[in-house]
């Protein structure tokens, strides 16, 4: 390398106080993947040559990522600790990333544009986002080499320098130990430009021994071989060096990560396309549009048009097509391109790569551009145009543009967070560790990218994992859902996967579940979850009751031995050769000055027999070797002499003022536009946003002015309506129609759409609007003017408590503490054909003296005794019973969990289909003594039965809210057996001592057969359920109120309380 | 040279000479084992923490001999080098106190190539403290025909289940303070007794010891409940005072009477009973947890006068019916139209009640014009509510009072 110049020195300082500076500061902590990458690294930390992880999806390889970042982490962390290792390693990539920009521009421009390149990366707002917001250190990592491999590829293939080739390969070497992808596609992107354009000029360069006398003036079809003889000698030895270098490319490739290659051949990948923003279209979507392509794209946006057209007419046009194209590939869904190019694979990548190597690739043009802003013809023109102020104001608006972009992409997640408050995981560790909680997996929830932190600092084990191309299990593989704790953002297919490891725990042996969104409460505590209160730091811990410890011995699947012995030498011995490669490279030593041109064998004689072809007829036309015509289109050379021309001051002045009024003008109207009064519907679609953002003040300040209550009163009103909609909902949807019902007034409805983590709860208002002043306002509602009547009430209640371990010990409990399980009753059992599903219904008594927390399970079998489906009775059912205390349940089998024989569609919900193999059914009840939700303050107070529905009110009796309610409805037929079990969350809360209305669909029964399949009951004994004469021994459950419906068959109508406050 | 092949040519010799002896030798333990000249010396029977001696005759000078005691566990190997002259014993003495494992163990002789193997028997000593004892169920019902059993497993220091045919006394203490005694002998390493429930609840205590180990070995005492049976019959007490009030909010207690099984035991706290309501208005189901064998119920009282009926029930037993009745709790219902320039108003109120006070805010106003029902609150006892222009004939109904009221067609409409 000649002497470093003074902006590549600039670029390297700048990044190591603008990036490092940053990345010290913390920014890696809100970015996607760097916690990913630090959990992989501490695996490497804790066992270097280990190839399968324990802690994420019950265990996964790690031969499945090229562990050169990791091992690279794991190594510096054994100084200075896991982040201080990430951001060391992410520092020296962007060091060496700097430096391969240059290297890399120096194939393509003059040194000065190669520097203002390097100067460009590091304010390249590309950089930034990949950097402080995705946190791809792979990315990077392997970029960085593959730049700096580059220059040897082209000399060892140009000019034959064997150790370049050596050189090269190492380097590549690298590149693949930190990611394989980057090798793979930047041997198309970065190294197919730099050698097509090699050879191009190679082809137009004679050769020592060609006789420049011999230039053709014109070609015919004598001369037309001949000259394609002279071009294809010249490219020979190029050409065969490439195909040279083409095994070692391979190599590179595969050889580094063998063990990869073996695992994704062995083991393919069976998830299901993940949705990711970088494939969505971009104009129907803008925020994704603007975080996966104009911000990454940056101001190099503006630069395209001069890149491709400079680059184009300056015979660098392969470097151009490739910028083409990955601009295209990076549009993502935005036009059909890319899915037809890339085919399935579309549905595979991740489609940012591509735009943020265009934006890399576009950077030695962009240093051409600053070279010609600076003192070339754009300063020339931008001189003459408007003078010196002209070029000034242009060069620092410019420069301005690109570091504010730059500081405010990478700190983009300060004021639109992608990821939680930061989470102190202190304590959960804490928690984890003590009573020997590890030997149960737990399940975080609200915690972002995150969990991969937590992970790093616990030996303990999750069901769910930040990876998502390593799952198998089928619960997840089967659904789009990137994470289960972030199974919202996926609507009801991700809360019904995440559903499934809740309602079935004990399969994977999951007992606890940190929660940090209080979102999930209504789930987690429908299904039997029991709150242990929050932790130090704010999360929430909840557990779940009679689970089975981990066996002391997991299963692994690591690889061979020689396989695991290669994963931990060879990358990093790649890595290491290669930074000893490129160190050496800057000294001033020449090593191995060898060249070949590989002209021997049958290429020389190749090179013979294309020299004798490449000798003209005698008779042909003869041209001047020194001239050289120069191909430009007639608008190009125009363009430039326009640009070039002379402009007088008046004209100069009078652009720069017309100018400036066009921008006032399009400020006045933008602002104009923003401020103009809205139509009623979008004041209530604004007023909900704010309701559900709880933005109050905005929210208040759109209700009518001259009837709405004080501030302070109407933020009261709002806080005591509690409840399922009220606290634990988003807006999902929100769709208006306007009715004007006067000059001044109108009603909208508004059909809204919440997702609650139970289900969709839509709803339908009349909301009244007045117009005043030109705005319109919402009527605010009336207040609930009720009261209960009772100052201080008083409530006898019984409380228990479950000592657990009565001795203060770490061991494990001694049996004297260990309470048995409580006596039940199997009442009745039966299965159901459902519309085509099997399900199954019963009614549990506690028969016990202490309240008891139920699991039900029902296992269908065929004639053979094998099991079709296992699954548990989830939130149809009371959990809790308390002495002599009753309750019907209702078993569905829901998709993956419940079996091994089902095909669904993950976007759907699709159960198990009744099949005729069903031969006979198992219910087993159990339960485990508790203290915990036995809140039975709820009364049903009036009840109406109609065709379609069931109306009443529930009076909460007790001195507690009831944040979530649920009404079990139990259907019985003419026999007095349990036809059906239904459920419905009411959407408010009850506050004590206060009554609240409901109004439940009715279940259609008309698609529900009994069936005749036998079913065994397991319980505090053996009991055969189908054939004995229930309808004398089943009795009502005394806490359901017994009504009649339109059938005069009996319909049982229970509340609980399945949340309190 | 001469010296090994000397003893190579005993070694064979003893190979031979055992072979031969062996065919017509008993098995008269304690006698030595021989094989190849060394003859081997255990006992039959060893206590738990004791040594077990082995004594190996004659021994080889200079060789070496690994002598290994496996007793299912890990084995436990010794390596010995001999260095005594010919002739004199070898003993080793492994030490039981740190492999005090009972059963049966094998001991093995090795030396160069030959190899001897003898069975003992490792017994458990005495009982000691604590001794293992589990109870089970932890309730039974009273009357019923439910057992609870306690089984006891006496342990040796070394944690081995003692011999069997060790006594075992039981003491049960029971909760009407009758005790009695029980022996019980140990047998297939347990022993075991049953219990029935008795007929009053309560808590019976059972204690243990071993008497005679020399320590008297015992346990943490032992308890099992016996609680409340089946339930004979369930009574709701009468309310005594007046009537309540029809308003709609009022709480009204009632209680049933103590709930006891067949035996006279009341029922455990935390048992849940129902109520259900039969009303001039609606139904009503109420649940409530007994204590000391009474539920207490918080009843709303109807937004309409009349009687109500009340059934309690626990499990399949139900109680006969409880009627209460509920009088009016509105006294007067004024209400008039009047027309302001807004249009129609009917003006409800001041509602009261008949202690002369406003009936609560929020009571339920019904107005019933041109075929639709409007629920009105009321607030103080009053409330507003804008008629139709065209309204010819109201109907009022609060708290199960109505009252109709024409609209005059004298009285000016004005519009809006």
């Amino acid at each position: 390398m000649s002497a470093v110049p003074t902006r590549l020195r600039l670029a390297l300082g700048l990044t190591v106080l603008f990036h490092g500076s940053l990345l010290v500061n913390g920014t890696f902590r809100s970015t996607y993947d760097a916690y990913v990458h630090i959990f992989l690294g501490d695996h490497y930390a804790r066992d270097w040559f280990s190839t399968w992880d324990q802690r994420w999806y019950t265990g996964f390889t790690t031969t499945s990522y090229p562990p050169g970042t990791h091992q690279a982490i794991a190594a510096f962390s054994k100084l200075v600790g896991l982040e201080a290792a990430f951001v060391i390693v992410q520092i020296c990539a962007l060091l060496l990333l700097t430096i391969g920009v240059y290297r890399f521009s120096r194939l393509w421009v003059d040194d000065e544009a190669a520097a203002n390149a390097s100067l460009l990366l590091v304010v390249s707002s590309a950089i930034a986002e990949t950097v402080h917001l995705f946190g791809q250190l792979p990315t990077t990592f392997a970029l960085a080499f593959l730049l700096n491999a580059l220059p040897f590829i082209r000399s060892w293939v140009f000019d034959g320098r064997i150790v370049d080739l050596a050189k090269g390969t190492v380097v590549l070497a690298a590149c693949t130990a930190g990611h394989h992808v980057t090798t793979l596609f930047g041997s198309v992107f970065f190294l197919g430009p730099v050698l097509v354009a090699g050879l191009l000029h190679q082809s137009r360069t004679p050769l020592p021994d060609e006789d420049e006398s011999t230039a053709v003036g014109a070609v015919d079809r004598r001369t037309l071989a001949p000259l394609i003889a002279r071009r294809i000698r010249r490219i020979l030895p190029a050409v065969a060096r490439g195909a040279v270098l083409g095994p070692c490319i391979l190599g590179a490739l595969v050889i580094v990560v063998l063990p990869y290659w073996l695992w994704s051949s062995s083991d393919p990948i069976v998830q299901i396309p993940i949705p990711h923003g970088s494939r969505a279209n971009f104009l129907a979507d803008l925020n994704i549009g603007l975080i996966f392509f104009f911000l990454p794209w940056g101001l190099m946006l503006l630069a395209i048009p001069y890149a491709l057209v400079r680059a184009t007419f300056d015979k660098k046009w392969p470097l151009a097509a490739s910028i083409l194209l990955l601009f295209v590939l990076g549009t993502g869904g935005t036009t059909p391109v890319p899915k037809l190019l890339l085919g399935p694979a579309f549905d595979i990548l991740t489609l940012d790569r591509f735009t943020f190597w265009g934006a890399i690739q576009i950077l030695p043009l962009g240093g051409l551009l600053v070279t010609s802003l600076e003192r070339g013809s754009l300063a020339q023109w931008l001189r003459r145009t408007g003078g010196r102020p002209l070029l000034r104001g242009v060069q620092v608006s410019l420069m301005s543009a690109m570091v504010i972009l730059a500081i405010f992409t990478a700190s983009l997640s300060k004021f639109r967070p992608f990821q939680p408050d930061r989470i102190d995981t202190a304590p959960i560790v804490a928690f984890i560790e003590k009573d020997q909680h590890e030997r149960w997996r737990f399940l975080t929830l609200g915690f972002g990218d995150q969990m991969a932190w937590l992970s790093a600092q616990t030996t303990a084990t999750q069901v769910d994992g930040n990876y998502h191309s390593v799952r198998r299990l089928p619960e997840l593989t089967s659904t789009s859902v990137e994470r289960l704790e972030g199974a919202k953002y996926r609507g009801i297919s991700g809360l019904g996967s995440l559903q499934q490891f809740l309602e079935v725990p004990e399969k994977y042996h999951l007992k606890f579940v940190f929660s940090n969104d209080a979102f999930y409460d209504p789930l987690l505590a429908s299904l039997g979850w029991r709150n242990l209160g929050p932790l130090e730091n704010g999360i929430e811990v909840w557990e779940r009751a009679d689970i089975e410890p981990l066996p002391a011995t997991l299963p692994t699947r690591e690889v061979p031995p020689w396989q695991r012995v290669m994963w931990g030498t060879v990358p990093p011995t790649a890595i290491l050769s290669a930074v000893i490669v490129l160190g050496a490279s800057t000294l001033p030593i020449t090593v191995w000055p060898f060249r070949t041109s590989l002209l021997f064998g049958p290429i020389r004689r190749l090179d013979q027999r294309l020299k004798r072809w490449a000798t003209l007829p005698p008779d042909a036309q003869l041209g001047n070797a020194g001239l050289r015509v120069r191909w430009r289109p007639r608008v190009l050379m125009r363009t430039r002499r326009w640009i070039g021309r002379e402009v007088e001051m008046t004209t100069r002045r009078r652009r720069l003022a017309f100018s400036g009024l066009m921008i006032v003008g399009l400020v006045v109207i933008s602002t104009r536009e923003a401020t103009a009064p809205a139509a009623p519907e979008l004041v209530v679609e604004a007023y909900y946003d704010d309701l559900d953002f709880r933005r109050w003040r905005d929210a208040y300040d759109r209700l009518d002015p001259e009837t709405r209550p004080g501030y302070e009163l109407w933020r009261l009103q709002q806080s005591v309506n509690g409840g399922l909609l009220a606290s634990f909902a988003k807006l999902d949807q929100i769709d208006t129609s306007t009715r004007l019902t006067g000059d001044d007034t109108a009603v909208v409805r508004t059909e809204l759409r919440y997702l609650t983590s139970l289900e969709w709860y839509p709803s339908v208002e009349d909301v009244e609007l007045v117009r005043r002043d030109g705005g319109w306002f919402v009527i605010a509602d009336e207040p609930d003017l009720d009261i209960p009547p009772d100052q201080l009430a008083r409530r006898p209640d019984v409380d228990f408590l479950v000592q657990g371990r009565r001795r203060v010990t770490s061991e494990t409990s001694e049996l004297t503490d260990i309470q048995d399980r409580p006596e039940l009753r199997l009442d009745d059992a039966r299965l159901l054909n459902a519309n085509g599903r099997p399900v199954v219904v019963g009614s549990v008594t506690n028969i016990d003296v202490d309240p008891a927390d139920l699991t039900i399970t029902a296992i269908l079998r065929d004639q053979d005794g094998n099991q079709l489906a296992r699954y548990n009775a989830t939130d149809h059912l009371r959990r809790t019973l308390l002495p002599r205390e009753s309750t019907s349940f209702r078993i569905d089998f829901e998709q993956v969990a419940a079996g091994t024989k089902v095909d669904f569609d993950p976007l759907d919900f699709s159960p198990l289909e009744f099949s005729d193999e069903i031969a006979s059914v198992e219910v087993y009840a159990r339960a485990a003594v508790t203290s915990d939700g036995l809140f039975r303050g709820l009364q049903l107070n009036g009840l109406t039965v109609r065709d379609d529905a069931i109306e009443g009110r529930v009076r909460n009796d007790g001195t507690d809210e009831v944040v979530v309610p649920m009404a079990l409805v139990t259907h019985y037929d003419a026999d007095g057996r349990i036809a059906w079990v239904d459920r419905t969350y009411l959407a408010d809360a009850v506050r004590p001592q206060r009554n609240q209305p409901f109004d439940l669909d009715r279940a259609d029964l008309s698609r529900i057969e009994p069936t005749t399949v036998a079913v065994r009951g397991y319980a505090s004994v053996v009991d055969d359920l189908v054939g004995s004469d229930r309808s004398t021994t089943t009795s009502t459950a005394p806490e359901a109120l017994a009504l009649q419906d339109g059938t005069r068959n009996r319909v049982d109508v229970t509340v609980i309380s399945v949340l309190v406050n | 040279m001469r010296g090994e092949l000397r003893t190579l040519l005993v070694v064979l010799a003893c190979v031979t000479v055992a072979t031969l002896s062996s065919a017509c030798a008993g098995a008269e333990p304690p006698a030595p084992i021989s094989l190849g000249g060394i003859e081997v010396e255990v006992a039959d029977q060893t206590v738990a923490g004791d040594p077990l001696v082995i004594r190996v005759s004659d021994p080889l000078p200079l060789s070496t001999y690994e002598i290994t005691l496996d007793d299912g566990h890990a084995p436990d190997r010794t390596v010995i080098t001999t260095s005594a002259e010919p002739g004199s014993a070898l003993l080793v003495a492994f030490d039981t106190h740190h492999r005090p494992f009972s059963g049966r163990a094998v001991v093995t002789v090795r030396t160069g190539r030959s190899l001897t193997t003898h069975q003992t028997e490792i017994l458990p000593s005495e009982a000691v403290d604590p001794v293992d004892v589990f109870v089970g169920p932890r309730t039974l019902p009273a009357g019923s025909d439910q057992l609870a059993m306690l089984v006891v497993v006496p342990t040796d220091a070394a944690g081995n289940p003692v011999a069997a045919g060790t006594d075992v006394e039981l003491h049960e203490t029971r909760p009407d303070r009758s005790t009695s005694t029980a022996t019980v002998e140990t047998n297939g390493l347990l022993g075991f007794e049953t219990f029935g429930p008795g007929t009053l609840a309560g808590t019976t205590r059972l204690g243990l010891e071993v008497p005679d180990a020399p320590s008297s070995p015992s346990a943490d005492e032992r308890t099992f409940l016996t609680v409340a049976g089946r339930v004979e019959s369930l009574t709701l007490e009468t309310p005594t005072g007046p009537n309540g009030l029809a308003d709609g909010r009022s709480l009204h207690t009632v209680r049933t009477e103590p709930i006891v099984d067949v035996h006279g035991n009341p029922l455990p706290d935390g048992t849940q009973v129902a109520l259900s309501i039969d009303g001039p208005d609606t139904v009503r189901h109420l649940t409530a947890s007994t204590i000391d064998g009474v539920a207490e119920f918080f009843i709303e009282a109807p937004v309409v006068p009349g009687r109500s009926t009340l059934t309690a029930r626990v499990e399949s037993t139900m109680s006969d019916p409880l009627e209460i009745d509920f009088d009016s709790a509105v006294v007067d219902l004024p209400a008039e139209v009047r027309a302001t320039d807004d249009g129609l108003i009917l003006a409800i109120g001041r509602v009261r009640s008949p202690t002369g006070a406003y009936v609560a805010d929020g009571t339920a106003a019904t107005v019933h014009v041109d075929g639709q029902n409007q629920v009105v609150p009321l607030e103080r006892g009053a409330a507003l509510f804008e008629l139709p222009a065209d309204a010819s004939l109201v109907e009022i109904e609060v708290l199960g009072n109505r009252r109709t009221i024409p609209v005059p067609p004298t009285v000016e409409r004005g519009g809006r």
